[in-house]
C-alpha cells in the first residue's frame, strides 16, 4: 500500500545525497587537505539534516548533526584531516545510511510548522480542553479531482474544529505537483477516532493518520523554517520500470503485427496498404527509439558504488588503490546494466585482490605506491565500451600456460604459439578458471569465464589483455540497448533462423569445398538436423567476432529483417547456438543464432 | 420524516436518473429546476433539505444559483454535480459555500454516501 508520498521522496533524494556522500568520503580519503571536499561534505550533511529535520527523522537529524559539525571543525583546520578521521567519517556515514533506511514517518513525532500566534491560539485551546493534531491524508490514487477534494475534507474538518496554518495546508494542495497527499494541523474537542470516522466518509480518501501534536513539539518550531514540507518533482515525472517494460514490450508486439501487415500488403499486391504501411513503419521506428531511450540508464547508477567498495577491498588487503571513472554518464538499457554489474564488480576485484601490488612492492618497481584503476566508457555508435585498466602487475602468462597443458586444454607446442593476449583469455575456458580459484596458481582469471558469459548474455563481448608489470586491461563491449537488432534470415533444414546483421562481415554463394582460409561450421550440424550432403554451391554467411571469422553454411537465404529478440526460456537457453527468438511476419516463430558461441 | 431534494440540472436524463436513486433511497424530491433561476425560485418556494446543483448548465448559472442560495440561507447544504476536468470551478463553487461535489458519470451509491454525508445521516 502507498504509506506516505512524503517517504517516498526523502528517501530517493536521501539516497542520492548518501551516494554522493559516499564519493566525496572516499574523495577524501585521497586528498585530505581539500577545503573544496570538506565544503561538500559538510554542504551534503546539512541538506540531509535539514530533510531529515522537515519530514522529522530525529534519529537522521542527529547523526547528521554530528557530521555536519565534526566537518565544521575540519573545516577550520584542513590538515588535521588523517586516516583516523576518515575511518570515524566513514563510521558515521555508514550510521546516518543506516538511520536513513529505517526512517518512518509513521514511528516517529513529525516536525510541525506553527507560528507563534498560532502557538498562543493552541496554549489558549489547551486550556479548555481542546487538542491539536497533526492529520494526513492521503487520497486515493484514481482520484480525479483531488484539490476540490481536499477542501471537501478541510470544509468538514473545520465544522467541528479549526485547522491552524491554514495557508500551509492550501500551499500544499494547490501546487500543479499536489502529490494527492497533505497534512494539517487541527484543533477539536473531537478525538481521533470520531476525526478519522468523519474523514473516512468522504469519497477518495485511501488513508488518514492521525497523531496528537505533543507539547514538545509546538514548543520548538522547524529549525529550517525556509524547507517546504515535500519538495515537489523538479523534472518530469517517476515512471516505474515495469511500466517502461510493458510499454517496450506492446511497441515490440506492435512491430511484430506491421510485419504481418507488410506481408499481407506484399502477398496482394495492395499498394494503398503498402504506402500507410511505410508511414506505420516510420511511426513505430520513431515510438521504438524514445521507448528505447527512455530505457536508458547511466552507467553510474551501478558505478557510484565502486569507489567505496574497491576503497573497502583495498583496506582489507593492505594496498592503496585510486579508482578513476570515466563516462559514467553514459546511457545503457536497464537490463544490460542489471548483468554487467556483476561482472564488473568481479573484475574490479581481480584488479585489487590480484592485480595492484603492495605499496613496498609497487615502490620497489620504481611505481606510485597507490596504484590505479581507471573504469573508461565511450559510446560508440550503437555500442558502449567499458575499459577496465589496472596498472599492476598484470597476469602471469607463464603460469597459465603451464595451468592450461597440465589440464590439457591445449598442447605445448600450441601453448609456445600463443600470444599474451590469447593466454590471458584462457582464463575465460570455464575448467582453468575455476582450477585458479581452487589453487589460485595464476593469481589471476578467478571466475572471468563468468564474467564472460554475462557479457555475452547480453550480446556483448569480453577480452583481456596483460602486460607483465604494466598491469591489465579488461574491455567490455556492448549493445547500447537490446531489444531490437537487424537480422539476416537464412533457412536451416526447412527452418528459418535469424543472424544478427551486426555480425555479418559477407556472404559467399558457392562451393564450401573451395574455401580454405575460413574454417566453416554447418549450421544443419549445430542445430542436430541431417547432414544431407553440402555439395554444390550453398550460401556461406561469413561472420566475425572480435578477430574471429567463420563461415557458417546454411540452406538457403530469406530475406533481411528486424528482430525483435525474445528470450528463451529456461529450457531453451542452454541449447548450443541459440540466443534468442523473434517471430516472422508470418506469425511463425524464428529462432537466433549465437554468434559468438559458435566462433 | 423523509429528507427534501430539489434537482437543478439542465439535462431531463440526468433529473430523472437522480430522481430515482433518491426516491429508491428513501429521499423525498420535491422538485426539479433546469437553470440557476428556476434553482433560485424554487429553493425560496419549496425550502429543500438539500440541493444537487448541476455546475455547467446551458446557461452557466451554476455557480450565481449556487451562489445566491447562500446568500438566502448560509446553512444551505448544496451537492454540486460535475463533469470531469471542471475543477476549478468545482473549487470554487466550494470556496463559496457548498458541501461537496459528485462526478458525472456517478454511481448511484456514491451519490447517496454523497447526500448522507452532508445530511449528516
Amino acid at each position: 500500500m502507498d504509506i506516505s508520498k512524503y517517504q517516498e521522496l526523502f528517501k530517493s533524494e536521501a539516497a542520492e545525497i548518501l551516494q554522493t556522500l559516499n564519493n566525496l568520503l572516499v574523495q577524501l580519503e585521497k586528498t585530505p587537505a581539500s577545503r573544496e571536499t570538506l565544503n561538500e561534505i559538510f554542504r551534503m550533511a546539512h541538506t540531509l539534516k535539514g530533510m531529515a529535520a522537515t519530514m522529522n527523522y530525529p534519529e537522521v537529524v542527529k547523526l547528521s548533526h554530528e557530521m555536519e559539525s565534526m566537518l565544521d571543525t575540519l573545516r577550520i583546520n584542513p590538515s588535521s584531516v588523517d586516516q583516523k578521521v576518515c575511518t570515524v567519517l566513514f563510521e558515521k556515514f555508514d550510521a546516518l545510511k543506516q538511520s536513513v533506511a529505517q526512517a518512518n514517518p509513521f514511528t516517529e513525532r513529525r516536525m510541525v510548522r506553527i507560528n507563534e500566534e498560532d502557538k498562543a491560539v493552541m496554549a489558549k485551546a489547551s486550556r479548555e480542553g481542546i487538542k491539536t493534531y497533526i492529520v494526513k491524508i492521503v487520497l486515493h490514487k484514481d482520484c480525479t479531482m483531488p484539490q476540490a477534494r481536499s477542501i471537501v475534507i478541510l470544509k468538514t474538518l473545520q465544522e467541528s474544529g479549526k485547522i491552524l496554518n491554514e495557508a500551509y495546508v492550501h500551499n500544499q494542495i494547490k501546487t500543479a505537483h499536489f502529490g494527492k497527499s497533505f497534512i494539517a494541523f487541527y484543533m477539536t474537542k473531537n478525538d481521533i477516532e470520531a476525526i478519522k470516522k468523519e474523514i473516512r466518509s468522504i469519497q477518495d480518501v485511501d488513508l488518514v493518520d492521525i497523531g496528537p501534536m505533543t507539547a514538545e513539539e509546538s514548543k520548538s518550531p522547524a529549525k529550517v523554517p525556509n524547507m517546504p514540507a515535500i519538495d515537489p518533482p523538479v523534472q518530469g515525472i517517476r515512471v516505474s520500470v515495469e511500466r517502461l517494460d510493458n510499454i517496450f514490450n506492446l511497441v515490440g508486439e506492435l512491430n511484430i503485427n506491421k510485419t504481418q501487415l507488410e506481408t499481407i500488403a506484399q502477398s496482394t499486391a495492395n499498394t494503398e496498404l503498402s504506402e500507410h504501411l511505410s508511414m506505420t513503419h516510420r511511426l513505430i521506428s520513431e515510438l521504438q527509439m524514445e521507448v528505447t531511450n527512455a530505457r536508458l540508464f547511466p552507467l553510474s547508477s551501478i558505478c557510484d558504488q565502486f569507489p567505496r567498495m574497491v576503497r573497502d577491498m583495498a583496506k582489507s588487503e593492505g594496498k592503496e588503490v585510486n579508482l578513476e571513472i570515466i563516462g559514467a554518464e553514459i546511457g545503457l538499457d536497464r537490463v544490460i546494466l542489471d548483468e554487467i554489474k556483476d561482472p564488473l564488480i568481479h573484475i574490479l576485484r581481480n584488479c585489487v585482490g590480484h592485480g595492484i601490488e603492495i605499496p613496498d612492492i609497487r615502490r620497489q618497481k620504481g611505481k606510485q605506491a597507490a596504484g590505479l584503476i581507471k573504469i573508461q566508457a565511450k559510446r560508440e555508435n550503437n555500442r558502449v565500451s567499458i575499459e577496465v585498466t589496472d596498472d599492476g602487475n598484470g597476469m602471469d602468462i607463464e603460469r597459465i600456460k603451464n595451468k592450461a597443458v597440465s589440464m590439457g586444454l591445449i598442447t605445448l607446442e600450441k601453448a609456445s604459439c600463443l600470444s599474451d593476449q590469447e593466454t590471458a583469455m584462457l582464463t575465460t575456458v570455464p575448467g582453468l578458471s575455476t582450477a585458479c580459484q581452487v589453487t589460485e596458481i595464476s593469481g589471476r582469471g578467478v571466475g572471468m569465464d563468468i564474467v564472460k558469459m554475462k557479457v555475452e548474455h547480453v550480446a556483448g563481448t569480453f577480452l583481456i589483455e596483460t602486460r607483465t608489470s604494466i598491469g591489465c586491461k579488461f574491455i567490455i563491449n556492448l549493445p547500447v540497448s537490446l531489444a531490437i537488432i537487424k537480422g539476416l534470415m537464412v533457412k536451416v533444414h526447412h527452418q528459418i533462423y535469424g543472424i544478427p546483421v551486426s555480425n555479418i562481415v559477407r556472404i559467399i554463394i558457392g562451393d564450401p569445398g573451395s574455401i580454405k582460409d575460413i574454417p566453416l561450421v554447418s549450421l544443419r550440424e549445430v542445430f542436430g538436423f541431417k547432414n544431407e550432403g553440402t555439395a554444390g554451391t550453398i550460401p556461406i554467411v561469413i561472420v566475425k567476432v572480435k578477430d574471429k571469422t567463420v563461415g557458417l553454411m546454411v540452406d538457403g537465404l530469406v530475406n533481411q529483417q528486424e528482430m525483435i529478440v525474445k528470450t528463451l526460456d529456461k529450457s531453451l537457453a542452454r541449447a548450443k547456438g541459440l540466443s534468442g527468438a523473434t517471430i516472422l511476419g508470418s506469425g511463425k516463430v524464428a529462432l537466433i543464432v549465437d554468434v559468438p558461441a559458435l566462433v | 420524516m423523509a429528507k427534501k431534494i430539489l434537482i437543478v440540472d439542465d439535462s431531463a436524463f440526468i433529473r430523472m436518473a437522480l430522481r430515482d436513486i433518491l426516491t429508491e433511497s428513501g429521499y423525498e424530491v420535491i422538485g426539479e429546476a433546469e437553470n440557476g433561476w428556476q434553482a433560485i425560485e424554487k429553493f425560496k418556494e419549496l425550502l429543500p433539505d438539500l440541493v444537487t446543483m448541476d455546475v455547467l448548465m446551458a446557461d452557466e448559472t451554476g455557480l450565481e444559483a449556487l451562489k445566491e442560495i447562500m446568500k438566502l440561507d448560509r446553512n444551505a447544504k448544496v451537492l454540486m454535480v460535475t463533469a470531469m476536468g471542471k475543477q476549478a470551478m468545482v473549487v470554487e463553487a466550494l470556496q463559496a459555500g457548498a458541501k461537496g461535489f459528485l462526478i458525472k458519470p456517478f454511481e448511484s451509491h456514491a451519490v447517496v454516501a454523497e447526500i448522507k454525508r452532508i445530511l449528516k445521516e
